[in-house]
This record gives structure tokens, sequence and C-alpha cells, in this order.
């Protein structure tokens, strides 16, 4: 190809590139509305830039403008929140919600058991892990309520709450109270809590006596076994 | 608050859908509006003015929107309906503020507050119904509980920082007789100044209600920019072309010197001399201008085809948020209030 042949490419009406894309379209000090004259020229060639039908154009420019907008807003956020969630944070977050899944487990299976109990018409429980279930009883005194394994009668004539926790298969052993007692020392202990074998034979029945007399307040004792001493559980009353 | 279920009312026609759910949220919430306006004295002065809008009708998009958003996700109605009432009411506020600072005449087919009873008393009614909405807002911890509300308070604060921004920048683009304004420049003003309100905040409150919190709300951020956009797009050449159903002054818009995608096509379209002329006749107040400056905008405005420029960005607006709402709802079972919203894109540009 002789040198008369070589053809030569315009020069390029730019001779900078285009450093803010989010630029194109919109005139510089747009929002305070200056623009001079000489500037008009060149919005005119990037507003043109889409060309053709002024449908796909707006949605471009649209997209554009909300891009650069959530692009925007994002570095805002950054600026406020920079640094990033830690491991730790995030598995206390997975720790927590463990956490509040085993707690609501903890309280809603006896409430299950109790339930599906009451709908079968079964006295004793079935599954293995009952005697290790919290027994609670809310009750004015009058009413009675069971663990899986653990019958609980109450004898007051005042509301009482109590909370019984007892290990795994000690509803056959030996069980004695030793006494609950409160954290003030100059208040009698409650002492009349016995464990007779239920009604019906099967398990055994916690039975507590509050006097009259006692004053209102949280007492709390361990349950061991009367052949070994081995605590076996803690029994709480809440007296009103 | 009792009210009917409309999901299990018979699914309309598409055609029908948006006319009839926008009819139906509307009267429940303009009903429910009505506990929030007191009547008692003084009325002639302050409560009567604010009942005043709310009653000339209106087409209550921004509640239903609001309603619906949260039904998509499956929310009881009365669960939404405490923030779509206080949306209206900060709405009708903003309406009585915009008429004034406009200088427009009419609203909704009958003269606008300031014209009939002064500028200092509408000015008092606007601002009074801008904060009984935080009534509605404060009373949803009763039944969206005190987390949600609160998170609705922070999209209520950044929805009014958004409008009065872009509101700023229209009213002084005005002032300053803004002359090189760009499409990308009137969509940011109009993100800011109508989307917020119109679309986005009723679409993310309802969105937020619905889920618990969970919503994607950038989705919903695109849906209502692309919806808000076209909205006010075809609110600008219903202006300039509307029907006599039409509430608002024709060519209200020319006579208040409004950068509407218009006239910012027209400024780029015209030759020198055009260009200069009309930014002359913008560059006087309303009162400057004669009705025969007025009908030259106009004619600029046809012979350069302004009209059907912007009809056809409304129109790819409209398609842009239907796309983005079938990615935000992909997931979601279908319903009425889906419906309905799929459907109210294409009816932004196509009323009258």
């Amino acid at each position: 190809m002789s040198e008369r042949e070589r053809m030569h490419r315009k020069d390029p009406a730019r001779t900078a590139p285009l450093r803010s894309f989010s630029n194109l379209y919109r005139r510089p000090d747009a929002a305070n509305g200056r623009v001079t004259r000489e500037d008009r020229a060149t919005y005119e060639q990037a507003d043109s830039v889409a060309g053709g039908d002024p449908l796909a154009q707006g949605v471009e420019l649209a997209y554009r403008v909300i891009g650069r907008y959530v692009s925007e807003g994002r570095r805002t956020a950054e600026q406020f929140n920079a640094e990033p969630y830690s491991l730790l944070s995030s598995t206390d977050g997975v720790q927590q919600l463990l956490d509040m899944m085993m707690r609501l487990q903890s309280e809603m299976v006896p409430l299950w058991v109790d339930t599906m109990r009451s709908m079968l018409g079964a006295d004793a429980p079935q599954a293995p892990y009952a005697a290790g279930l919290r027994a609670r009883a809310s009750t004015n005194g009058a009413a009675k309520e069971r663990s899986a394994a653990v019958s609980i009668e109450l004898i007051s004539s005042r509301p009482v709450r109590v909370s019984l926790d007892l290990r795994e298969h000690s509803e056959t052993l030996p069980l004695v109270s030793l006494g609950l007692r409160a954290v003030d020392p100059d208040i009698p202990a409650l002492t009349d809590i016995t464990f007779v074998p239920a009604d019906n034979g099967d398990g055994r029945r916690l039975r507590i006596c509050i006097p009259d007399g006692q004053p209102s307040g949280v007492y709390s004792g361990v349950i061991v076994n009367r052949n070994t001493g081995e605590t076996r559980g803690t029994l709480g009353v809440r007296l009103d | 608050m009792d009210h009917p279920d409309p999901q299990t009312a018979a699914t309309g026609a598409p055609s029908d859908l948006v006319p009839s759910v926008l009819c139906e949220y509307g009267e429940i919430t303009r009903a429910a509006l009505k506990d929030y306006l007191p009547a008692r004295e003084p009325r002639r002065y302050l409560y009567d003015l604010l009942t005043d809008y709310p009653e000339r009708g209106g087409k209550m998009m921004r509640p239903s929107l609001c309603i619906a958003a949260a039904r998509l996700f499956g929310a009881r109605l009365d669960e939404a309906l405490r923030s779509a009432v206080a949306i209206e009411m900060l709405h009708n506020a903003l309406l009585i503020h915009d008429d004034i600072e406009d200088g427009s005449e009419q609203r909704r087919g009958r003269p606008a507050l300031h014209v009939l009873h002064g500028i200092p008393l509408a000015l008092n009614a606007g601002d009074t119904l801008s904060l009984m909405c935080l009534k509605p807002l404060l009373e949803n911890r009763h039944t969206i509980g005190e987390r949600l509300t609160l998170r609705i308070m922070e999209e209520t604060e950044r929805m009014a920082r958004e409008c009065a921004e872009g509101q700023a920048m229209e009213l002084g683009w005005r002032r300053d007789n803004a002359t090189g304004i760009g499409d990308a420049d009137y969509l940011e003003m109009v993100l800011k100044k109508t989307c917020w309100l119109a679309t986005i905040f009723p679409l993310r409150v309802g969105a937020l209600i619905g889920s618990r919190g969970s919503a994607d709300l950038e989705a919903f951020l695109r849906f209502g920019f692309f919806l808000g956009a076209a909205f006010q797009i075809q609110d600008d050449l219903l202006n300039l072309v509307g029907d006599d159903r039409y509430g608002k002054e024709r060519d209200g818009d020319l006579w208040e010197g409004k950068r509407t995608l218009m006239m910012i096509h027209a400024f780029r379209q015209s030759s020198a001399a055009e260009h200069e002329r009309l930014s002359a006749i913008l560059h006087g107040s309303r009162e400057e201008r004669a009705t025969e400056e007025v009908v030259w905008i106009r004619e600029l405005m046809e012979k350069h085809e302004c009209i059907q420029y912007a009809r056809r960005i409304a129109q790819g607006l409209a398609g842009a948020a239907l796309h983005e709402f079938s990615l935000l709802a992909a997931g979601l079972p279908d319903s009425r209030d889906k419906k309905f919203l799929e459907g109210i894109a294409t009816w932004m540009i196509e009323r009258n």
C-alpha cells in the first residue's frame, strides 16, 4: 500500500477520556442552574449518545440515574458504618438464636408432653428423658401438678409456685428433701416436705405442706438420695 | 379497625382491577383519615381547611400502594392502614404547600386552598396536616409493634428529606431560570420530589409491614422510581393535553415555567433564536407572562415533538417498572394485590 492510499482515522472530537461516567447525561453545575453556551454543544452530544428511540434512551438514562443514586447511598452508608461485621458478632447472633431456640424448646417440650399425655389419658411418662423434666406448679395450693415421673401435692392456703429439677432416673430412688431455706437465716425453713409413693403405685409423689404463718418469699433446697447422700436435684418454692 | 377483606373479593379483569382497587383502598383510607381530623374549633380557620383537599377526591394512589405492598407479603389490611392514612395526610399537606410555591390556581377541579383562604391560613393548614400525620404513625405500634413503628419513622424522615431536596431543586431551577437542565437532572429531581412520597415511600413502608422488616427495600426503591417517574411525566403531559377530567389548570406548568421533560427537550431542540426567546419568556414571573407567549411555547413544543418524546420515555419507564416488579415479586404468591401492583405501571401512562 502506497503512502497516498494509506487510510487516516479522523481525529477524535474528544482529547481526554470521560472521567465522570455519572455526568455523561448531566449538565455540569445543573443543580445550580448555570450552564455556559460553550458547554451546550457538548451536552447535546452527550444527550444524543443513546440516540434513536427516546424509549430506549429514557430507560437507559433512568437506570443510570437510579444506579448512581443507589451507589451514592451506599457510599454514604459506608461512611457511617465502615467496619465489617466480624465473625464473632455473627457467631454471637447465631448463638443467641440457638439459645433462644433451646429455651423455647425447654419450655415447650413439657407442655407438649403434658398435652399428649392428657390426650392419651396416660398417667405415667414413657419417654426416658421424662424424669429430667422440670415440674412447675403455679397454684393456690389446692391444685397439684405433676412432672413426668413425680407428681406434686401442695397443701397451702396461699398461692405457691413450685419448681423441681431432678436428674434422670431419680424417680426410682429413695429421695428426701433436706428442707427449703430462704436467703434470710432468720426465716424458718420449710421442713414438711416428703416423697411418698404415688397413689397408683407408679412413680413418686412430692408432698409439700406450707404452714399458714410461713413468711412470704423464695425458698430453695436440694433433693438427695437417702441411701447415698448424693444430690439428685433441687426444689424451689415461691410463696406469695 | 375492622374492614372487609378485599383479598376474598372477586378478582377483576386487569383493566378494571387498578381503578377498582384504588377505589376500594381509597375509600377505606379516607374513612380512617376522618378519625384523625378533629371537627372542633377553630373550624373555619383550620380544621375545615384540613379536610378540604382530602374531600375533593383524588386517586388515592399512595395509600393504595402502601396497603397493596403490605398485603403482597400477606399482611392484614389494618396493619397497613395507619401508615396509609399518614401518607395521605402528608400528601395533602404537601399539595397545599406546592400550590402556594407554584402559584397554582386550581387543585382537583376547584380553586386552590390559598386562593380560597389566603396564603397564611393555607400555610398553617399545610403545616398542621404534615405534623398531624405523626399520630397514626406513632399509633402503628399498637398493630405492628415498636420495632417496625420506629423503622417506618426512619423511612418517613428520609422521605421528608428527599422530597425537600427535590422540591428545592425544581424551585431553584425556576428562580434562576436554568436553561441547561438535562434529562438526567430532571429524573434525579423527580426521583426526589415525586417518587419518594408518591411511590417509593408507600411501597417500602408497605413492604416493611408485610415482611416484618425483612424485605429487600432497594428493590422497592427501583420499582418505585420507575413507577413514580412514569407517573410524573404522564402528569406533566396531562397538564398540556389532558381532557376535562384533568383537575388542574390547563397549561399551568407553562405559566409556572416548570422544567418538565417537554420543556427540557424544547430547550435542547430549539435553534439559538428559539432558545433565547424561550429563556427570555421564562425569565419573568408568572404574572409577567402573556397568553401569546405561553401559546408560543406550546407551538415550539409541538414543532419539536416534545410531547411525543416525553410520552415515549414514560412508556419506557413504565416498562422498566414492570420489569423491576417482576424481579422483586418473583417468589411471592399470586394475589389480587400482586396483580394490582403489576397493573398500576400501565395504568400510570394510560390514565387521563
